[in-house]
């Protein structure tokens, strides 16, 4: 029948979800399998990409019915996490790594999407094809006979595939990214290459000590007698034993394990929570990962400690959503933890979906929460109300890791590497312009050109930069290569330590270019909430781009915006790095801001 | 124990757990806090409001950050404004210099922000963001001028609980917007505004720009039985230009919905009547008001004894009362109704007899605080948006939420479990509730032995409906029906409130339907404490009050029976009263007048050409009146065939009061001059009575009433359950809950605390059994049961939103919601025009293929849109209270030829 009028358009709020398209019904009943709480939104979106690549509105919908969020929230909240797509990829997909460390090493500009970082640095350049990771060409190892070991992780199946050898154990990575494919023939002790080249790690062993040297899901021949003999010491003297050995956050705050548990401890709740954050969504950080994938069982113990000493009730571990070996380790390590009477208190991991605000921790509660992923103002601290309202203490996975040795060893024991102020090992990710990237256990205040000549092997060229820190660190000149790798000296000098990446960059590279890269993720990566941090690192990006433009005063305003306005850590530190380039590298500055770059680098319109 | 601080040197005092920032406000220093609603929780967005505190690094957020005792707070320092301005330049830059101006009808506080710390131009420059969203009706969202403050988005989430709108993306690439980023008319927005008023730029500004007023007044939203809490602002003109929410209202809570926010263009209208008519040579010609109101009076002591008034739910507690007392002691009969006839009459009636009172048991609160809500037969997302944010919040605190319906509601969304009965088959499914209640020792027998009687009757008949037979009679699973009965019975924490609408009442088996939900909730014992409740959802504005007043046919005022005490009290006041018998109700009324028995009909505020089920037959009927008056603000249906039609004032332009849902009695005030010649019903009234008095040799000063405040004064001298209120305490306390039996009492949030008010104290169990689903059920001829309701952008008839433009533009057509298994077989298609026939009638409409309705049952609200109205089609087959069924008649649909306006009704038939 043909209409002359057109058809009246009346408003339908009442819109019953729309039905899925048939061949999901899986799917949608392992959704609602999850309990009807908003905590399980992002599980279930997670569930969801990880059946059909991407989120659809169809699922949204059902996701947001089933845990009672309404479907615009459950859009707004999938928008806030970077690794959640809200459009349908491509069929193939490509990344490629623009990582500082990876464009050292020549990553190719992409003709696809680009990554911020594939966590493989050791072995870059990196690069994402249709979901398989790979990085630098390595010649294979030969056919290796039973009893000897290959080293086996995320960044070694990245240049080989290890299932190719069936006789050899796998065992976890001792960190010589830079062998890989690397395998022992003494059990660990000595590696080899298919080049010849022999490597031992490096010594002061104590979180690296046991990988590469057992099965992962094996665990050392000591497993869980310190925390055994953590639970005849009672909660209070492991909380003192800590306290003394001066163990301070591992994840870039250093802020002291002891002082933060004490609040939760000292806070009275009929639930408490201990948080592990293996999110590390820091470019150029992969330590967390290499430790569940090397020796999850040491990972495991150490948060058993931490809780027994903080008086938890309950463990979550949130995971980095792309960590899949990481994730499979933990989940089977936990399964014999339980079988073996470990595990006391309930153990709950969830996979994160990305974003560097979750190094925040009220951005990571948030998160668990099924809320947008930005953080909220404190007060009230996580210590005293976090999870759910309850008393919750974040710790990272490299700092759980020290508990064990700790409780068996003692504090002065601890003490006896690193600095008064900051002692024992830090693991450092070096990458970039070294002949040997790896990841190192390195004690607290070595010298940073120790780092970079006896763990690295020196380095490749001449270089004229570091970048240390990461994005919210800070670019240092060769000059101060002697600075102590640790907090204050660093920042004494306008540096910073944080999670411990280390990226020296050859002097062909320009500073100003890469402390740019560093602000275009700061830029990227801001959740939004607070106007200094969402509009204040657009507009230093815009200034760095544009130097004949800028005026540096502005660029001084801004940064002290950043800095004193931001409602977190990632606006409060955005501009480290800045203000690092501007202090160490202001000749380079000035004649950027003449409208030249001596290295060929920067140009303008 | 106060906490002392210093602001900028000065000393304050202020209570423990107050912000920094509360501080300062309270000293009067001036400091930007773009991102802090007054009724929000603090978020820290927009750092504006940064401070340096003695003793504290860096310059905190004052909105975030706990006084404490001894605190020293700068503001004013070069330091602080330094880091202040750099924020507010960047939040400047987030947009050209739209965010120097003023948007009219809204305020910018940014712009006063930029004043006060002496920023002229930003030296950030804008980033481009052109996303503007003109798809709502009433307002724009302009992210041009939005500052990502996100108290909308609150407002929206976490304030409303709707969710309709997020913050979407992050970073600077972020903006405010709906699922899938569509527009908001697509989206699940209901155009409450509460994003709107939260907004402090401007960015959300309204589309109908008005002068700017002078006049601010605090009045009762006149639409629904929630009794929102509204400002009105007016201009010199006597415009309203904007209604506001109102947060100290008990009631409301500072919500609103899309009416209360964005419906009153109508006062204004020019469509207002503002003459009296009378009809001449076939024609309705203005007349003075002497010409009417002696016509009037005349024809009213003509037709004394056959007379019958219909009172208006939309009207005040004073028009109701003067109505009532002119039936009762003027025109000697009882033949006083109105439209609760139509609703919640078998509620009402149900509720007196078991429970002694006929309201709402419990306080808005207790939805809020129960651990369990069974809402039964409401869409109350459509009807009482404002209490279903109620229900949203139980939900979110963890509480059970059961909804019984047999079609989709938004409520949905939250359930926990739905019951999905067969139209009709409601007291079954109660009935075996109430069994699995005592089959598995769950019900309060408690409360059953010490404070209900008739125990023994109704677990009788109670038996007679294990599970396995309730689920062949309803449709609903046993597992269902299990689950259900059980969550009620035992809350995890507080108590079970029973909610019930029109799909309870609006069946010939209504009033059954009543004591079926009304004894489930007696033996679960959920009467008489916070967190429980009984509750019937009173529709309009004023239909509690209206029948509080006493504008029903078997009751005087308060509900006082009709008993010779009663009547001499009332004689002893108002010097006569009538000695007959319980009077019409308005459904009896409209076929008294079909068969010439009823000659004269007094109808005021009232539409029964509209609201009655089978409206031939009703027009026709009505028709055959000798003398009808029609009163209202409108010309509508009924006037058209009105002798004489009486231009009243609408809610604005009167004093007075309402009672809302809860009880609660609260006033509405005058906020311009009546329109035209109009004038306000309680004064027609009196007149057309003194008029009438005089006639008759009755003394008319009974009738001199100097102001509504006196006439309530007068009806509260009589009526016990409101003897303590009065215009004056109302308007020093806010809103009172009746019984208020004493000027000091304060009023009672829950009923049945003690006892219920019948002869022995208890409440008693009336045993009912499951009769024939409905009078009319489909069959060959007409295979589809209709189910009629409402929705939530168009007031019941639609008399007065459809002179609301932003209202008819979102819902222009009546549309009947279809299975698409149905719409297949039937060949019907999404948004084509389809014609809908009963026996009784046939309209055309436009489709809406949806699964919300189940297989063989069509939805169509009653709303009168372009000449398409349900109730051609809905059957006048009553409930022993009067109450027409219309929620289950007989129809067949078809695709209609093309679209345009309703052939004419079938001929009238008898029923």
């Amino acid at each position: 029948m043909q209409e002359k009028r057109p058809r009246p358009r009346t408003r339908r709020p009442v819109e019953s979800p729309a039905a899925p398209p048939p061949g999901n019904q899986d799917l949608i009943a392992r959704v609602q399998g999850y309990p009807r709480r908003r905590t399980y939104l992002l599980p279930a979106l997670i569930d969801v990409q990880h059946e059909l690549s991407w989120l659809p509105p169809w699922a949204l919908e059902a996701v947001g019915v089933h845990v009672r969020v309404p479907r615009s929230e459950v859009y707004g909240i999938a928008s806030s996490f970077p690794d959640l797509r809200l459009s349908e990829p491509a069929a193939e997909v490509t990344r490629v790594c623009r990582g500082a460390s990876c464009r050292q090493r020549g990553a190719a500009a992409p003709k696809g999407d680009s990554a911020d970082c594939l966590f493989v640095c050791g072995v870059g350049p990196a690069v994402e094809l249709h979901g398989r990771l790979s990085g630098r060409d390595a010649p294979p190892p030969p056919p290796l006979a039973e009893g000897m070991l290959l080293q086996d992780g995320t960044c070694t199946r990245a240049v080989y595939d290890s299932g190719q050898q069936r006789s050899a154990r796998k065992v976890g990575c001792p960190g010589n990214c830079w062998q890989a494919p690397a395998w022992s023939e003494d059990g660990g002790l000595t590696w080899l290459s298919h080049d010849g080249q022999l490597w031992q790690a490096p010594g002061n062993l104590r979180l690296l000590k046991n990988i590469g040297r057992i099965e992962p899901l094996a665990g050392a021949a000591d497993a869980y007698q310190a925390l055994q003999r953590a639970h005849s010491m009672g909660s209070d003297a492991v909380w003192r034993l800590v306290k003394d050995a001066g163990l301070r956050g591992r994840g870039g705050a250093y802020f002291p394990l002891g002082a933060k548990w004490e609040t939760a401890r000292s806070t009275p709740a009929a639930r408490k929570f201990l948080l592990v954050n293996a999110e590390e969504g820091e470019p150029g950080i992969y330590k967390d990962r290499h430790l569940l994938e090397g020796d999850p069982h040491r990972v495991i113990e150490g948060l058993l400690i931490a809780a027994l000493a903080i008086g938890a009730t309950d463990v979550v571990i949130f995971v980095n959503g792309e960590a899949h070996l990481a994730h499979e380790r933990l989940l089977a390590a936990l399964q014999r933890a339980r079988t073996l009477g470990a595990e006391r208190v309930p153990v709950e991991v969830r996979l994160g979906a990305g974003g560097y605000v979750l190094g925040e921790e009220t951005a990571l509660i948030n998160a668990i929460h099924g809320q947008r992923a930005e953080p909220l103002a404190r007060p009230p601290f996580p210590a005293v109300s976090g999870l759910y309202g309850t008393p919750t203490v974040i710790n990272n996975v490299e700092s759980l890791a020290n508990l064990p040795d700790i409780v068996l060893n003692g504090a002065e024991w601890f003490r006896s590497l690193g600095t008064s102020g900051n002692p024992g090992t830090k693991l450092v990710s070096l990458a970039g312009a070294v002949a040997r990237p790896g990841l190192y256990e390195v004690p607290l205040g070595v010298p940073l050109r120790s780092i970079v000549h006896d763990y690295g092997g020196g380095t490749i060229g001449t270089i004229g930069s570091m970048l240390v820190g990461g994005p919210s660190g800070s670019i240092l000149p060769t000059s101060l290569l002697d600075t102590p790798f640790d907090v204050q000296p660093l920042q004494n000098v306008g540096g910073v330590l944080g999670a411990g990446g280390i990226v020296p960059l050859t002097d062909d590279q320009c500073p100003v270019a890469a402390v740019r890269e560093l602000s275009a993720y700061n830029a990227r990566e801001s959740c939004g909430k607070c106007t200094p941090c969402r509009e204040g690192t657009v507009r230093m990006l815009h200034m760095l781009d544009d130097l004949p433009h800028t005026d540096l005063d502005t660029l001084d305003d801004l940064n002290d915006v950043l800095a004193f306005g931001s409602l977190c850590g990632l606006g409060q530190m955005a501009p480290n790095p800045v203000r690092a380039l501007l202090l160490h590298f202001s000749d380079i500055v000035a004649e950027h801001t003449r409208g030249g770059c001596r290295f060929g680098v920067c140009t303008w319109p | 124990m106060a906490l002392n601080v210093t602001v900028d040197g000065r000393a304050q005092q202020i209570a423990p757990g107050a912000s920094v920032l509360d501080a300062i406000n309270q000293a009067g220093v001036y400091v930007p806090q773009l991102c802090k609603d007054p009724d929000q929780k603090a978020r820290g967005a927009c750092r504006t409001c940064l401070v340096e505190i003695e003793g504290m690094r860096g310059f905190p957020a004052s909105c975030t950050t706990p006084c404490s005792d001894g605190m020293h707070i700068t503001v004013n320092s070069p330091a602080a404004e330094r880091i202040r301005r750099g924020v507010l330049e960047l939040t400047m830059g987030m947009h050209p210099d739209a965010c120097h101006t003023n948007r009219p009808n809204t305020h910018n506080d940014l712009v006063d922000a930029a004043r006060a710390h002496g920023i002229d131009e930003p030296r950030f420059a804008p980033l481009p963001d052109p996303s503007v969203d003109t798809s709502n009706p009433f307002f724009v969202l302009d992210m041009q001028q939005c500052i990502l403050c996100a108290r909308c988005v609150t407002a929206c989430d976490e304030v409303q609980h709707i969710g309709a709108i997020s913050l979407l993306g992050r970073g600077s690439v972020m903006k405010v917007g709906a699922f899938e980023d569509q527009p908001l008319r697509e989206s699940i927005c209901t155009s409450c505004g509460s994003c709107f008023a939260a907004c402090p730029t401007g960015a959300i500004f309204p589309k109908k720009v008005r002068p700017a007023p002078v006049k601010h007044v605090d009045t009762t939203c006149p639409y629904c039985g929630v009794g929102c809490g509204i400002k009105l602002d007016i201009t010199t003109e006597g415009l309203i230009t904007r209604s506001d929410d109102e947060p100290s209202n008990n009631s409301s809570q500072g919500m609103l919905c899309v009416k209360g926010r964005f419906g009153f263009e109508y006062v204004n209208h020019p469509d207002r009547l503002t003459t009296p008519l009378i009809r001449r040579n076939g024609r309705l010609e203005e007349a003075t008001w002497d010409e009417a109101l002696d016509l009037v009076a005349g024809k009213f002591v003509e037709y004394r004894d056959s007379f019958g008034a219909l009172a208006s739910a939309k009207g005040t507690n004073e028009d109701g009362y003067v109505i009532q007392k002119l039936v009762r002691s003027v025109m000697d009969s009882n033949n006083v109704d109105h439209c609760t006839r139509l609703c919640h009459s078998p509620s009402v009636h149900a509720m007196l007899q078991s429970l002694g009172s006929g309201a709402t048991s419990n306080s808005y609160v207790d939805y809020e605080n129960a651990g369990c809500l069974m809402v039964v037969g409401s869409d109350s997302s459509s009807n009482h948006p404002v209490i279903t944010v109620r229900f949203r919040r139980a939900v979110k605190r963890g509480a059970v939420l059961i909804v019984v319906n047999p079609k989709w509601t938004e409520l949905n969304y939250y359930a926990d479990i739905w019951l999905r009965p067969r139209p009709g088959t409601d007291v079954a499914l109660f009935n075996g509730l109430a069994y699995v209640l005592l089959d598995e020792g769950l019900a309060d027998m408690d409360f059953l032995n010490t404070r209900t009687e008739g125990f023994g009757e109704w677990s009788e008949a109670v038996r007679q409906y294990p599970p396995s037979r309730v689920a062949e009679i309803t449709g609903v699973a046993e597992q269902d029906i299990l689950a259900a009965a059980r969550a009620f019975a035992k809350p995890k924490f507080s108590g079970s409130c029973m909610i019930w609408g029109m799909g309870v009442s609006q069946h010939s088996n209504g009033t059954a339907n009543a004591h079926g939900v009304i004894n489930l909730a007696l033996a679960a014992g959920m009467a008489g404490k916070p967190g429980n409740g009984i509750s019937p959802l009173r529709g309009q504005n004023n239909v509690q009050g209206c029948g509080d007043a006493g504008c029903i046919p078997d009751n005087l005022p308060g509900y006082q029976a009709l008993t010779q005490a009663n009547r001499d009290k009332f004689a002893a006041a108002w010097g006569q009263i009538t000695r007959k018998p319980a009077g019409l109700t308005v459904t009896a009324m409209v076929e008294a007048a079909g068969r010439g028995e009823l000659k004269a009909m007094y109808v005021v505020g009232e539409n029964p050409f509209l609201d009655e089920a089978n409206l031939g037959h009703a027009r026709h009927a009505l028709r055959e009146l000798q003398f009808l008056v029609v009163q209202d603000i409108f010309m509508q249906e009924t006037a058209h065939a009105a002798h004489v039609v009486l231009p009243a004032t609408s809610f604005a332009e009167k004093e007075g009061t309402f009672t809302n849902s809860e009880r609660r009695v609260q006033r509405v005030r005058t906020a311009l001059r009546p329109i035209g010649q109009s004038r306000p019903d309680w004064a027609i009234t009196s007149e057309i009575a003194r008029r009438v008095c005089s006639r008759l040799g009755l003394n008319a000063s009974q009738f001199v009433y100097e102001s509504p405040a006196q006439i309530f004064d007068e009806m509260a001298s009589l009526t016990p359950i409101v003897a303590g209120i009065s215009h004056d305490r109302l308007d020093r306390e806010g809103g009172i809950q009746w019984p208020c039996p004493s000027a000091d009492h304060p009023g009672t949030p829950n009923l049945y605390v003690d006892g219920f008010p019948r002869p022995n104290g208890r409440a008693r169990l009336t045993p009912v059994h499951q009769g024939a689903a409905a009078v009319e059920l489909p069959d060959d001829e007409y295979p589809i049961i209709l189910n009629t309701g409402r929705t939530l952008y168009h007031w019941h008839g639609g008399t007065i939103t459809t002179r609301v433009s932003g209202l008819v533009d979102l819902v222009p057509v009546v549309e009947a919601s279809i299975n698409p298994v149905d719409a297949e077989t039937y060949g019907i298609r999404d948004r084509r025009p389809v014609e809908v026939t009963s026996r009784r009638g046939s309209i055309v409409c436009q489709a809406r293929v949806t699964s919300e309705v189940t297989r063989g049952e069509l939805f169509m609200p009653f709303v009168s849109l372009q000449g398409a109205a349900a109730n051609f089609l809905t059957n006048n087959a009553y409930d022993p209270n009067g109450m027409p069924e219309y929620k289950v008649c007989a129809v067949r649909i078809a695709p209609a030829a093309q679209p345009g306006p309703a052939p004419a009704p079938s001929a009238a038939r008898a029923p």
